[in-house]
């Protein structure tokens, strides 16, 4: 058969190269969609006795040791570390999450969805650290005001400055019970803003690229996708010095083929993309190519505190009702605030949860009717904060270790500094300050943080700047070396925030996908 | 006669499959053929109903330790089986043997400090102490919750309290004996 020539590769299908085909296709540019995992986008669920499960309930230990948030129901969702390994050293581990599936991870997220503020995107011009992005979000908003809808966001408008407003579907305030009034009541007082949960309702239940990006692609008559084609690296004509396609290996046979476009589009998350670019050696002449890798933290139950007058089942109806929100971030809005640690933090609260068992000392009976006590009666929060940009925090290529397609992994080299654990800290005591406020009684702490990568939202090493000496990609989030490559991942971010990052990955894909167009419209690529 | 027969066959077999070789796989329905019947569906049972996991990870000693730590912290209670009634350690002996080292290492370590520990103490393994002597060297477990306690001989501790519980719970024994069947939402291969 003979193979086709596709105006654009298109390198991943979940987020951001979803969007990448939305907006290419929908301007009559033929794309060629290569994904590393199977075509399924549906979720196939078989209901088992536990005790069936080959592992009953622990999950295979070998398969996925770096996720957390797996368990041996959904372990299948994840990439297998055994076919997809990489490395790190034992004291500086890193949890890298993957999904590898027609729509990405995005047939997974959590649906939480934020715009960064000039908080984010000109961090530098507040606080002196790092660099700032070459954008401000009045330049990406509109483009926000383009996804929003298409996510279908749920919100509230509150006029933040450090978590603008978008194009909600509005939430009506209201409908808090007691305990709920009274926390609300001390954050006032405390000067803490709150609102709810902004988040992608999309359609049918489900917010992915595969069912809200993918469809609108392919009903253009203009879009190939290839499921099962994992990617080695991009070629290079040596006559012009730009990206001619790439060479993919099949996922079954591992038989090795080579794709041709004219311009290449990276949106295969933000460590494969970073991966891909290493393994193909192009777009790294500043040398800071997988450098500034960051996330955020999450700390998930950093505090569990208890309500005695919901203790023993005491509480009277709703008394929890409308127990949940979110705090945006709150410290560090002022110069010289004075704090021990650079940028800030957001907390998810919750209240009516019960504290997990390993929470409550002893075993046994005496340990069952503790647990029995509190259920019910909780109030706990996931705290998320932002990591700096560090030079030192990066990925390279692992010369010794190749997954099962012969493809060389990476390896991290990536730790929380300082910053991170006092912002961490502080976490904690606003969290206990407003518990003791309520007359609820603190019973764990946790400022510890997980492993780098647990929040699964990786960002850097491929960042955007103005100077194609500190920065990889441009404005555009085009390679400065190689100008029909863009990168249109998470790994062009030069701040993360603390701010959940898909609709900005969206965004700035929207972004670059319609410059990339214009570029090809008038010659330049 | 039959060497004749034989050669035959040696010609024939090719022949016959190049006419119509979906003939080979007739069972499975071919062109123009009957869908095929359902396949039986058999009674089937499984491994734990018909065999005992063989020991590879703990040693004897350590292994007996575990099995007094799941007669303390995970005993029959109202009737429903402790972890010594559904083999629970037998299984963590499997899970265990193809775990990261980080786990192994945690419990060969932990099992043998409360080994040490009996011994120095009492004179006996761990697995011979009276209940009230045993329950002495559990002490870190009534310590407040910490994620990550800095002595790990703790650490140990708590996370063979949370594992005794999973094996015991999630057992075949255990949804037998209580005919309360916990379920899982498997999301099958991709």
């Amino acid at each position: 058969m003979q193979s086709q020539d596709h105006d654009v590769l298109i390198i991943g299908s979940g987020a951001s190269g979803g969007m990448a085909a939305y907006i290419l296709t929908g301007m009559g540019i033929r794309c060629l969609m290569l994904e590393a995992g199977p075509p399924h986008t549906e979720r196939t669920f078989q209901t088992m006795p536990t005790h069936e499960l080959p592992f009953r309930g622990f999950g295979d230990p070998g398969k996925v040791p770096h996720v957390f948030q797996a368990n041996e129901g959904n372990e299948n969702q994840w990439a297998s570390e055994r076919e997809h390994p990489y490395t790190h050293d034992p004291t500086r581990p890193y949890n890298w999450v993957r999904v590898r599936m027609i729509g990405g991870k995005s047939n997974y997220w959590s649906r939480m969805s934020f715009r960064l503020s000039d908080y984010e995107f000109k961090a530098r011009d507040f606080d002196g650290f790092g660099e700032n992005w070459p954008i401000d979000h009045a330049e990406l908003a509109p483009y926000y005001s383009r996804v929003e809808p298409i996510f279908r966001v749920t919100g509230r408008s509150e006029g933040f400055d450090q978590l603008p407003d978008g194009v909600f579907i509005e939430r009506p305030a209201g409908g808090e019970g007691p305990a709920a009034q009274k926390l609300l009541g001390e954050l006032a007082r405390r000067g803490i803003p709150n609102t709810i949960t902004r988040s992608s309702s999309g359609q049918n239940g489900q917010a992915s690229s595969a069912n809200l990006l993918i469809p609108s692609a392919l009903d253009t008559g203009n879009l190939t996708i290839v499921p099962n084609a994992v990617v080695r690296e991009l070629t290079v004509d040596r006559n012009t010095g730009l990206l001619n396609g790439a060479t993919f290996v099949d996922r079954h046979s591992h038989r090795e083929l080579h794709a041709s476009a004219r311009a290449v589009v990276l949106g295969a998350s933000c460590l494969e993309s970073t991966r891909i670019l290493l393994n193909s050696g192009v777009a790294n002449s500043s040398g800071v190519l997988g450098r500034y890798l960051l996330d955020q933290f999450y700390i998930t139950q950093c505090l569990w505190a208890v309500m005695p007058e919901v203790m023993d089942g005491s509480a009277p109806d709703g008394y929890t009702q409308g127990g949940n929100g979110y705090i945006p971030r709150f410290r560090n809005l002022e110069p010289n605030e004075n704090r021990n640690f650079l940028r800030g933090y957001a907390l998810q609260w919750s209240l009516g949860g019960s504290p997990g068992r390993d929470y409550f000392s002893g075993w046994g009976e005496a340990q069952e009717r503790e647990v029995a006590r509190y259920r019910g009666a909780g109030f706990t929060a996931t705290a998320m904060g932002e990591v700096l940009p560090r030079y030192e925090n990066r990925v390279t290529i692992d010369p010794d270790v190749r997954d099962a397609w012969g493809i060389p992994a990476l390896h991290f080299d990536c730790t929380y500094t300082d910053n991170e654990f006092n912002m961490a800290q502080d976490a904690i005591t606003v969290m206990e300050d407003l518990a003791d406020a309520c007359g609820w009684e603190t019973i764990t702490r946790r400022p510890e943080m997980f492993p780098p990568g647990y929040s699964i939202h990786e960002l850097g090493t491929c960042r955007m700047g103005d100077n194609p000496r500190t920065s990889v990609l441009n404005r555009w989030n085009q390679s400065h070396d190689v100008r029909n490559l863009f990168v249109v991942d998470g790994s062009s971010f030069v701040t993360g925030g603390y701010q959940n990052p898909t609709m900005t990955i969206l965004s700035l894909s929207m972004r670059a996908s319609e410059y990339l167009a214009e570029q090809m419209r008038t010659g330049e690529i | 006669m039959k060497r004749r027969r034989f050669v035959q066959g040696l010609f024939t077999v090719p022949a016959v499959m190049a006419i119509e070789p979906a003939l080979m796989f007739a069972q499975r329905g071919g062109r123009g053929g009957a869908a095929p019947a359902p396949p039986p569906e058999f009674p089937y049972s499984t491994p734990d109903e018909v065999g005992r996991t063989v020991l590879s990870f703990f040693t004897p000693d350590q292994f007996r330790a575990m099995e007094r730590l799941g007669e303390i912290l995970m005993p029959a209670i109202d009737g429903d089986p402790g972890a010594a009634q559904t083999d629970a350690v037998e299984f963590l002996d499997f899970l265990l043997s193809v775990s990261r080292s980080e786990a192994q290492q945690l419990y060969r370590q932990g099992l043998d400090t409360l080994n040490d520990r009996a011994r120095a103490g009492h004179g006996r393994l761990f697995a011979d102490l009276e209940t009230p002597d045993a329950e002495v060297l559990l002490e870190p477990l009534s310590r407040p919750w910490s994620y990550r306690p800095a002595d790990p001989f703790e650490r140990f501790l708590r996370e063979a309290r949370s594992a005794l519980r999973t094996a015991t719970e999630n057992s075949p024994a255990f949804a037998q004996a209580t005919g309360n069947t916990r379920s899982t939402r498997y999301l099958l291969p991709l």
